[in-house]
């Protein structure tokens, strides 16, 4: 066929092209690669507006970026003023003026900077007049900030470096370095020994009437460290925005095992009984109140990052701003919901059910749906006996002994149940049809659960009475060493229980395979029908 | 009439066009919901629960009779493309992965047997029913094979046997009617060994839903699919991510498919009664008053020819006597000349006599 070089062939082939290239997703293929480092190190850069004048977009400032061009000489005293041996993080000044004259500061430094490295034949930044080179539209690129937990092993690490030295001459510890309070007396922050606490009761996410936002202060406190550390050439901490931010980095950080125990004048056990505080209770207050409970403080210490975990505002005890009625400073939460709400981290039972979402734990769990307050069995916590208390008024030791006393009758770590109650193999004959029937591996399962769960204290603390750990698969019945059949409540499907009760097949395939899934275990594969029961011919 | 039809039909054209479009719409159900059947079934499909073992289709293709497939159903590697209905299939499970590698989400789809199904509202020879089971059924003795239900189904179901030359059909999920109205479940249903599928009152399947939804909520997102989706469907969905995220579509607003097209669509018994009544008499009309002009032309004409006719007849009858005036007249005078010619000749004649005889003869005085 002759090709037709006719001009509305030519126009044709122009427009074909052209429609290509329109419908090829030109953005992907023409995009710059992702950066080496991710955008998480922005500082944006955004006055307030200068009344009468049209404002800019802020500027998303890449503070590694700069970081690094200025290289190992300089340090942050190129850009940072320093005020009592602190590094002020604002650019060049020490506190904000009239928007006009912290503009002045940020265009004549940065230009200043950028055309002194472009002169000493060094890639630099925008220049005067490349105004829209700094003052872009926020990025869409997600940022890979992430926050860094100061926990406790981080916290060990600098508690006991003893390159760190403490702030006051004669005190032995490192506490003094960086924990001070705020004194309005002399308007200065000091150290008082006994008041240490986590920064994050006073520098707040925003600016406070006391204390400045905690980003200021940690990068005040932190950064100004470490940087004085690297400037000696000292091993020492992080001081761009990646070493603490990056989620990879933070990967790497050293973690302290089995930190040792912070010392900070805190109780090992405590009796809870918010009625017996402050005078030391009366029999009239024990009438009205449920019986207390004795909380093991050492234990719990051991099992959260922080101290904040519980004491999330204040190291302060629970009723001092969670009254039982409910007060301005607990934000209305009575004492009731703060020990005993499900969602929250902080409450005794809500860590508790986050605890119980573990893979180990998952399988019998994530199939109990939550219970209802009114079906929570109070007395497995509410335990000590009402007979030890008085006579009142109680003393603090003498509350104290009550709750070791009671304590130390719940410690169990074995499963008491011997091989005769678990049976070995159980045949589940009641469906055949398609397959043969199940040779349940009955006894090896249990087995298997329980060495999982041998060595969790909390585990051992509500299920040690092993009965309990059979209501997992035997469940929605009161936990027996004789469990009746499943075939006794899961009957036919879809009948006339409106209560979501599966058919016999969908409880037998629904509590194995949703207790697998929810423990990760992959082999056997749900889909794999015949590891379980062979094809019937 | 000064304004000519094309203006005229013009300016009717767009009077009708723009109270159709912005006029309320005039459909038959405006202020109705309707909640499907009393007692119509549904089936409630728990995506959290599904393991994409694959037992729904096989039991869907030996209850309908179906044609074995390529790939029998103990093979799960399909799961890993995505696959739609088409003529030899009703249902198929697509599986999801999950960014975080944990197992993916595996979805069954089929015909969701919606409360008002665009496939029924748009088929014009009702091959397609909405049963009070609650069941979508379809009749293939009626089916014309326009397919205007593969173009109108929302969830792109319904499939067509293309391979079959004489009788095509539109395949599509039957919700197992003859098995319900026996009182038997539905094949994938009574198959699922995970109930994945849950059999019900489309009402009652709700309340689970929402039972599952309180009692788990970490487990689901708090949407019940096919609640309100096209105004409600039999079929329902819980899942445990974003429902995007499964392959489902969430644009689908809550209005019922007919009622999309009910206001144009009641707009064309007005036309089609009143626009060849409106637009014969406007004819009739223009005609009669054409036939009128032409009558009145014809009238004018005629009067004025014979005004003219008369008028010139008089003109005729002048021109006739001023030229037989003038011919008399030419006439005498050329009487008269001759008259006068001769009259001369014969002077002329005398003369020569007279001169003999004057000179013969004295002048005699007269």
């Amino acid at each position: 066929m002759a090709k037709r070089a006719t001009r509305q062939w030519r126009i044709n082939a122009v427009l074909a092209i052209m429609l290509m290239i329109a419908l090829c997703d030109s953005a992907s293929v023409f995009s710059a690669t992702t950066a080496d480092f991710q955008e998480l190190d922005v500082v944006y850069i955004d006055l307030p507006q200068i009344p009468g004048s049209d404002k800019m977009p802020g500027v998303p400032f890449p503070h590694d970026r700069h970081t690094r061009a200025l290289g190992n000489d300089k340090d942050c005293s190129a850009c940072h003023l320093q005020q009592d041996d602190r590094f002020v993080f604002k650019f060049k000044r020490l506190t904000d003026g009239v928007p006009e004259a912290d503009m002045a500061v940020y265009h004549d430094n940065c230009v200043a900077c950028h055309v002194e490295t472009k002169g000493a034949g060094q890639a630099s930044g925008p220049m005067d007049g490349d105004c829209r080179s700094c003052h872009t539209a926020a990025s869409n690129d997600i940022s890979a900030w992430q926050p860094i937990s100061f926990d406790k092993s981080l916290h060990y690490r600098h508690a006991s470096a003893k390159a760190i030295l403490p702030g006051k001459m004669y005190d032995e510890v490192n506490c003094s370095a960086c924990h001070h309070i705020y004194d309005e007396a002399i308007q200065k922050t000091i150290h008082q020994n006994g008041t240490e606490q986590s920064c994050l009761y006073c520098h707040k996410s925003e600016k406070t009437e006391t204390a400045p936002p905690i980003r200021w202060a940690s990068h005040a406190a932190c950064v100004s460290c470490h940087q004085s550390f690297k400037t000696r050439s000292q091993k020492t901490g992080p001081v761009e925005c990646a070493g603490c931010h990056d989620k990879a980095v933070q990967q790497q950080i050293e973690i302290v095992e089995n930190v040792p125990r912070l010392e900070c004048n805190q109780p090992d056990t405590v009796l809870l009984a918010s009625w017996m505080l402050p005078e030391g209770g009366s029999e009239a207050a024990m009438k009205k109140h449920m019986t207390p409970v004795a909380f093991n403080h050492v234990v719990h210490e051991s099992k959260t990052d922080s101290c904040r975990s519980c004491h999330h505002q204040t190291l302060k005890k629970c009723i001092e701003c969670h009254t039982e009625t409910g007060d301005e400073k607990g934000d209305g939460v009575q004492l009731t919901r703060a020990m005993h709400n499900g969602t929250s981290s902080h409450s005794c039972i809500g860590c508790h059910s986050q605890v119980k979402m573990a893979k180990d734990c998952a399988g019998c769990h994530a199939t109990i749906p939550p219970k209802q307050f009114s079906q929570i069995t109070c007395a497995q916590c509410h335990t000590v006996d009402q007979a030890l208390l008085g006579p009142f008024p109680m003393e603090a030791e003498a509350r104290t002994a009550v709750a070791e006393n009671s304590l130390n009758f719940r410690a169990r770590t074995s499963l008491t149940l011997g091989d005769e109650h678990i049976p070995e193999i159980v045949k589940i004959d009641s469906m055949v049809d398609t397959y043969e029937a199940v040779d349940f591996p009955h006894r090896q399962i249990v087995r298997a659960i329980f060495s999982r769960i041998k060595d969790n204290s909390m585990a051992a603390y509500f299920h040690g009475d092993d009965v309990t750990l059979c209501a997992g698969c035997h469940h929605n019945a009161p936990a027996t060493l004789n469990p009746t059949r499943c075939a006794a409540c899961h009957g036919e499907a879809f009948t006339h229980e409106q209560d979501g009760r599966p058919g016999l097949k969908g409880a037998y395939h629904g509590q194995c395979m949703a207790c697998h899934q929810a423990m990760g275990i992959v082999e056997p594969a749900s889909t794999d029908c015949i590891k379980c029961h062979k094809k019937r011919n | 009439m000064g304004i000519t039809r094309r203006k005229f039909l013009g300016w009717v054209g767009a009077a009708t066009g723009t109270t159709v479009i912005t006029g309320k719409h005039a459909s038959a159900a405006s202020n109705k919901h309707f909640e499907g059947y009393p007692g119509s079934f549904g089936v409630l499909h728990d995506t959290t629960r599904c393991i994409g073992c694959r037992k729904c289709e096989q039991a869907c293709n030996v209850v309908n009779e179906l044609p074995a497939p390529e790939k029998s159903f103990d093979d799960l590697a399909v799961l890993e493309e995505s696959r739609r209905t088409n003529g030899d299939t009703y249902t198929v499970v697509n599986g999801f992965k999950q960014g975080d590698g944990t197992s993916p989400t595996f979805v069954k789809t089929q015909c969701n047997h919606c409360l008002e199904p665009a496939c029924a509202s748009v088929c014009f020879v009702k091959a397609f029913r909405k049963d009070k089971t609650g069941a979508v059924t379809y009749d293939a003795s009626l089916c014309v094979g326009c397919r205007y239900c593969m173009v109108a189904c929302p969830f792109n179901i319904p499939a067509y046997e293309y391979d079959e030359a004489f009788t095509p059909r539109v395949m599509k999920c039957t919700l197992c009617k003859p098995r319900i109205d026996k009182g038997q479940l539905p094949g994938c249903v009574e198959s699922c060994p995970k109930e994945a599928l849950t059999f019900g009152s489309r009402t009652q399947l709700i309340k689970e839903a929402r039972r599952r939804i309180e009692r788990f909520p970490d487990r689901y997102v708090d949407h019940v699919y096919g609640e309100t989706e096209m105004g409600g469907t039999s079929w329902l969905y819980l899942s445990g991510r974003p429902f995007g995220d499964i392959g489902m579509r969430e644009d689908l607003g809550i209005t019922p498919a007919p009622s999309l097209t009910a206001g144009p669509l009641s707009a064309v018994p007005i036309i089609v009664g009143l626009w060849p009544v409106l637009l014969t008499g406007i004819w009739a009309i223009s005609r009669r008053k054409d036939q009128i002009a032409e009558q009145e032309r014809i009238e004018a004409v005629a009067t004025t020819t014979a005004d003219a006719n008369e008028e010139m007849q008089v003109k005729l009858a002048e021109l006739k006597d001023k030229m037989s005036k003038e011919k008399e007249a030419a006439i005498n005078l050329e009487v008269k000349k001759a008259l006068e010619e001769a009259a001369k000749q014969a002077e002329a004649d005398k003369e020569p006599a007279e001169d003999k005889d004057a000179a013969e003869t004295p002048k005699e005085e007269k």
